[in-house]
């Protein structure tokens, strides 16, 4: 069921995701229409949708920030434009941290080796706000010699969080953290529970889809959605990941997408990075216990043997 | 288990069939001995990644004879290396094909079946009656690869042309069967084309609806009075005792479990399928010259190997994943098939995950057919050994 | 005239041991075909390999049948059918 709508605000609004934006956007009108902002609360409201509005660098004229008051929503807004965001995406690692992150969501998109080489800044990140997500941008050059590799990141990273958490400070790593506090798939919902409406009034799975090609759409404004083969993109409708236990995985359609060509399988990178995570959440949640830490929800973890659920398939079917 | 592994020697044939789902055929794409062998030895080098007990090597076109001496060369170069390697597929191996039977006498095919005579699979498509099999079966003429296609009296059939060489191959291949395909125009043609190719001495004949949406108000009730009547003429004539038509069948047309019942009808995926481009894929319904709506699946090539990920799609395809709840719930639903390449082609999304349903009205009458042809076949069968119970107990009765 | 009986079985275990060695052969003379002893090291190894599996080839038959004393036949010879397990006696009448 759908619950939430990604509004872009512009087609340079900033990525908070997996994609990049494409190096070539220069559209001429990028800003969305008043008239199709105006139109995209109204199908929220109608749909009974949360509105996320996704902020491009440059600041908005006042008739825009009026229309988007008119509706409750989450503003997920790039560094240059921090002043109320709920969720912040950093632009760039940097040795000032920015006071005002307080209180958002903070978001870095980084690759594995930048993540290593700026662990500094995440330690003082974590510091500072409650929430970290920090988005692979690397998972599709991901290779099976990069386990390793991966499972001492992590392992730094946790050591970092329990820092933190023996000063009290119960602060959230995605990474990390996500799997400890969920007893089932907790996905990003593209095109089940969440979708996105860009600047040109159309709709798309996310907003990864329109930059890829705006041609893909899913439905516009003026004729309402259309979304073809929906069920796919549901867990159940997903013979692999309705069998994985990998919670904290996004299960990113655009990238199966990419990879395996069809919306409801993931590629081996995806599963692999993702159960490397699950069993570095594993590793923490001891690390916890043994010394004392108490974090309220967690749930056991259980040891596997395997970091690609699809190895296993043939004994689930 | 075997694994398929389907070489498209060429996407030429002599024929233009109208039914014919490779949309794409043309002159052009004739696979060279460089990419064959670098395809052969991709292969060979993986034992580890291949590891089925046996290996069919298939040979496609279009129509595959056209490239007799690529295959023969192929097949020498083939039974060379699985041997210097040791590789375990020398004790398991068939050389496979389908063809349209026209160069089945020439020299260089009788060369290639004799030197290789105890690994061949070699089955002819022949469709039936001459009016039956000429209907679809039509020659290619220069102007049709213009786009322009001949009126229907200047068509030339090619039932003579293939019955011709039937003979011989029966006599090599005595239990070869032949596939025959029924698209909507064949319907009032079923049950002559069955017991004409069984009066050819042709004991197995494999036969299946065409998987795209083709089919007309009224196909399922004359599909039905066909095999009605073929029906009857296999019992009456007693022809069910040596021979095989796999519409019928008993254990089709019954309800399927979710858990129990859920496996894949096609084994796409478990496939290869190499083209002249040296593209692989899951099966050759993925290649572009099989697809209507959809650019090729391709998993890899050649050169730079399989990308496993693009494969995981079809190897974890199930039943009622890709089924609609009604597909799921029905209560004919055993036998009913698909064709994953179909499928795709036919899907309103990028997906094998979308079961095209463009036959369920033909799967049904065909139900209603063999439920009818079981039921008077078992009956039959039941009077008789009844017959044979009293004769022989008058025949005990009179020794007394 | 022929004549053809069935004069015993085997397990699914010796068949698959008699398939492979059928196989092999069947495999190996039709290699024989086209490999020359030009191909020294090839036609070495094929000589060698067609010579052991005859050898195997009929140790197989000599021991099975002993072992299950199926009927023989002065003209005649066993056959298996892979399916079933099932062996023939086919033999020519004089």
């Amino acid at each position: 069921m759908l619950q939430y709508l990604i509004i872009l605000l512009d087609d340079k609004s900033v990525s908070y995701c997996h994609y990049e934006l494409p190096s070539d956007v220069s559209r001429e009108e990028s800003l969305m229409p008043l008239d199709t902002l105006r139109a995209g609360i109204v199908f929220a409201m109608k749909e009974n949708l949360n509105i996320q509005f996704v902020y491009p660098e440059q600041a908005l004229s006042a008739e825009y920030a009026e229309v988007i008051e008119s509706i409750d929503h989450t503003k997920i807004k790039p560094e240059a434009q921090a002043k109320e965001a709920d969720v912040l995406v950093l632009a760039e690692w940097k040795k000032q941290i920015p006071d005002d992150v307080e209180g958002a969501t903070c978001i870095i998109r980084a690759s594995r080796k930048e993540l290593q080489e700026n662990l500094e800044q995440v330690k003082d990140l974590l510091g500072k706000v409650m929430r970290l997500n920090v988005v692979l941008t690397d998972i599709e050059a991901f290779k099976d010699e990069d386990v390793a590799g991966y499972q001492s990141l992590l392992e730094a990273l946790s050591d970092l969080l329990i820092d933190q958490f023996k000063i009290g400070r119960m602060v959230q790593l995605n990474l990390l953290t996500d799997r400890l506090l969920l007893t089932q798939m907790n996905n990003c919902g593209a095109g089940d529970t969440t979708l996105s409406l860009a600047p040109n009034g159309k709709f798309y799975l996310c907003p990864a889809f329109y930059y890829d090609d705006p041609e893909q759409d899913v439905g516009n404004l003026k004729d309402g959605l259309n979304i073809k083969n929906r069920q796919l993109m549901r867990l159940d409708h997903a013979p692999i990941c309705r069998h994985c236990d990998a919670y904290q995985c996004k299960r990113c359609i655009w990238m199966n997408c990419r990879l395996t060509l069809d919306a409801n399988t993931p590629s081996h990178q995806q599963c692999v990075v993702a159960h490397v995570g699950r069993n570095a959440s594993r590793n923490l949640l001891k690390k916890m216990a043994e010394q004392g830490i108490h974090m309220s929800d967690t749930h056991e973890i259980k040891e596997i043997n395997y970091l690609d659920p699809f190895n296993n398939y043939k004994k689930w079917k | 288990m075997a694994k398929s592994i389907t070489f498209i020697v060429t996407k030429d044939c002599q024929l233009a069939c109208k039914y014919c789902y490779l949309v794409g055929k043309n002159t052009k794409e004739r696979m060279s001995w460089e990419v064959a062998k670098q395809a052969i030895d991709y292969i060979l080098d993986r034992e580890e990644e291949f590891r089925e007990e046996s290996v069919i090597w298939d040979f496609i076109g279009g129509e595959p004879f056209l490239e007799i001496d690529l295959i023969d060369k192929i097949c020498d170069y083939l039974k060379t290396e699985m041997y210097r390697r040791n590789h375990h597929w020398f004790n398991s191996y068939r050389f496979s094909f389908s063809t349209n039977g026209i160069n089945y006498h020439t020299e260089k095919v009788q060369r290639f079946i004799e030197k290789n005579r105890n690994h061949l699979s070699i089955g002819i498509t022949i469709d039936g009656t001459e009016r039956k099999h000429d209907l679809n079966r039509i020659w290619k003429t220069p102007e049709m690869e213009q786009g322009i296609m001949p009126k229907a009296e200047e068509e030339r059939g090619s039932y003579k042309d293939v019955v011709k060489n039937i003979p011989l191959w029966l006599e090599q291949f005595p239990g070869a069967g032949t596939k025959v395909t029924i698209s909507s125009a064949d319907l009032p043609y079923i049950k002559e084309s069955v017991l004409h190719l069984y009066s050819l001495g042709i004991k197995e004949v494999n036969i299946n609806c065409v998987f795209e949406d083709v089919w007309k108000e009224g196909d399922d009730q004359l599909f039905e009075e066909q095999l009605t009547e073929l029906a009857d003429a296999i019992i009456d004539g007693r022809l069910y005792e040596d021979h095989a038509c796999s519409f019928f069948q008993e254990h089709i047309g019954k309800p399927m479990d979710r858990e129990r019942d859920n496996q894949n009808w096609c084994g796409a995926g478990m496939m290869l399928a190499v083209d002249a481009a040296g593209m692989f894929y899951p099966c050759t319904r993925f290649a572009q010259y099989s697809l209507r709506s959809k650019s090729a699946w391709i998993i890899g090539n050649i050169h730079d190997g399989i990308d496993k990920n693009k494969l995981r799609p079809f190897l974890t395809l199930d039943r009622c994943t890709q089924s609609t709840e009604e597909c799921i719930t029905c209560e004919v639903a055993s036998g009913c098939a698909w064709c994953q390449g179909e499928n795709f082609d036919a899907a309103d999304t990028h997906t094998v995950y979308q079961r095209s349903t463009a036959i369920c009205k033909m799967h049904k009458a065909r139900v209603r057919a063999n439920n009818y042809y079981w039921n008077k076949l078992f009956r039959k069968l039941e009077l008789q050994e009844y017959e044979e119970q009293k004769r022989k107990s008058n025949c005990k009765a009179c020794e007394i | 005239m022929e004549i053809r009986k069935n004069v015993g079985k085997v397990t699914p275990e010796e068949r698959d041991e008699i398939q492979a060695l059928f196989e092999r052969k069947n495999g190996l003379t039709e290699l024989a075909k086209i490999i020359s002893a030009d191909n020294t090291e090839l036609y070495e190894k094929l000589v060698k390999d067609m010579g052991e599996t005859g050898t195997k080839f009929q140790q197989w038959w000599d021991m099975k049948s002993k072992q299950y004393g199926w009927e023989s036949h002065p003209k005649g010879n066993w056959e298996i059918n892979f399916q079933t397990c099932e062996i023939t006696l086919i033999a020519k009448e004089a």
